[in-house]
């Protein structure tokens, strides 16, 4: 494809789909820098949600078609209420589909549990149940979603 | 019987194919030479070369045909014809990457649309539900990127690998017992 000009690489990142379109970056930095152009998400978001939802979302700032799009579907999977999602890893506090905080990871706890592991002070073991208290919902989340996809 | 109108193209590598007019009115730039009387002597294609030539030529060629067919057969029942042609399509555009990014440049070139269409289309399906290292290995792709960006790449797009949209009609108050049981985990805890 490196002989292919810009526009025609384009031409076929369009007819892609977003989950295509999201791993692509992972092949190489040509095709990472193609599938981050901001035209291709904001025809994508037009496809999926309509040139209404598109003029009402259109972003603002520094957020690009992909953040707005990556929210949007959040919306779809979460709703517009607070939720503790997890995303590969790592947990959020999201709100409206916007990640309002990053909660950790599960590497983070998981990590060191063994005997040369650092002595914690009371507070550091106290933010770390919280922390599991919170995993815990994030993974409930997930299960409940993959059960109904599954009995869907 | 009228004598159908020739016209001679000139590929890259200087090789020239004789072609029915009518065939080549499928490309929009030469439909644009012949209606502005440009097309007297040889086209010159130079982004083009003799290989590319020959599958664009068999492309409008079948796909001319067809549609004289399906104009003569119009008042018969059916379409099998397109049917066929599908086939045809599909069977036409199982080449080397290679050879279907050399299409893609040619009908963009020579703007015919269908062609266009038909070879980016067959490119998606070549991507679409691959992983990053089997799109590599199809396309022959260098892998210029390091562990760590491709990690950072993994959970910038996780997102988008989420089960889709499920609306959640467990009880408010599930969720609400759940963080109260937490509490009061948390509070024991304390306490002890």
């Amino acid at each position: 494809m490196d002989g292919l000009p810009r526009e025609l690489c384009l031409k076929i990142f369009h007819l892609l789909d977003h989950q295509s379109l999201a791993s692509s970056p992972q092949v190489c930095r040509k095709w990472r820098a193609l599938t981050s152009d901001d035209e291709l998400w904001r025809k994508l978001f037009n496809d999926r949600w309509g040139a209404d939802a598109a003029a009402f979302y259109a972003p603002e700032g520094s957020k690009s078609w992909k953040d707005v799009f990556a929210v949007q579907d959040r919306c779809d999977r979460y709703g517009l209420g607070v939720r503790i999602i997890r995303e590969g890893k790592d947990y959020y506090l999201i709100y409206q589909g916007e990640i309002q905080r990053y909660l950790g990871s599960r590497q983070d706890t998981d990590g060191d549990c063994g005997e040369d592991a650092p002595r914690r002070d009371a507070g550091d073991e106290h933010r770390q149940i919280s922390d599991r208290i919170l995993f815990f919902l994030g993974d409930l989340e997930k299960a409940c979603a993959d059960a109904k996809r599954v009995k869907a | 019987m009228a004598e159908k109108k020739m016209l001679t193209l000139r590929t890259s590598d200087c090789e020239e194919f004789e072609v029915e007019q009518a065939v080549l009115m499928k490309s929009e730039i030469i439909r644009f030479m012949i209606e502005d009387d440009c097309a007297d002597n040889v086209i010159p294609l130079p982004n083009v070369n003799s290989k590319t030539l020959a599958l664009v030529i068999e492309y409008c060629n079948k796909h001319v045909h067809a549609d004289a067919a399906e104009t003569t057969s119009a008042s018969s029942a059916g379409g099998g014809g397109e049917v066929d042609l599908k086939k045809w399509d599909a069977e036409f555009v199982k080449v080397a990457p290679a050879t279907l990014f050399d299409l893609i440049m040619a009908a963009n070139y020579l703007d015919i649309k269908g062609l266009q269409g038909l070879t980016c289309r067959a490119v998606v399906d070549m991507i679409q539900g691959k992983s990053p290292e089997e799109i590599r290995k199809t396309f022959n792709i260098k892998n210029d990127l390091t562990k760590e960006e491709e990690e950072a790449i993994r959970s910038e797009n996780s997102w988008a690998f989420d089960p889709l949209p499920v609306r959640s009609s467990r009880p408010r108050w599930l969720l609400l017992a759940l963080i109260s049981i937490a509490s009061l985990l948390v509070c024991s805890y304390l306490l002890i």
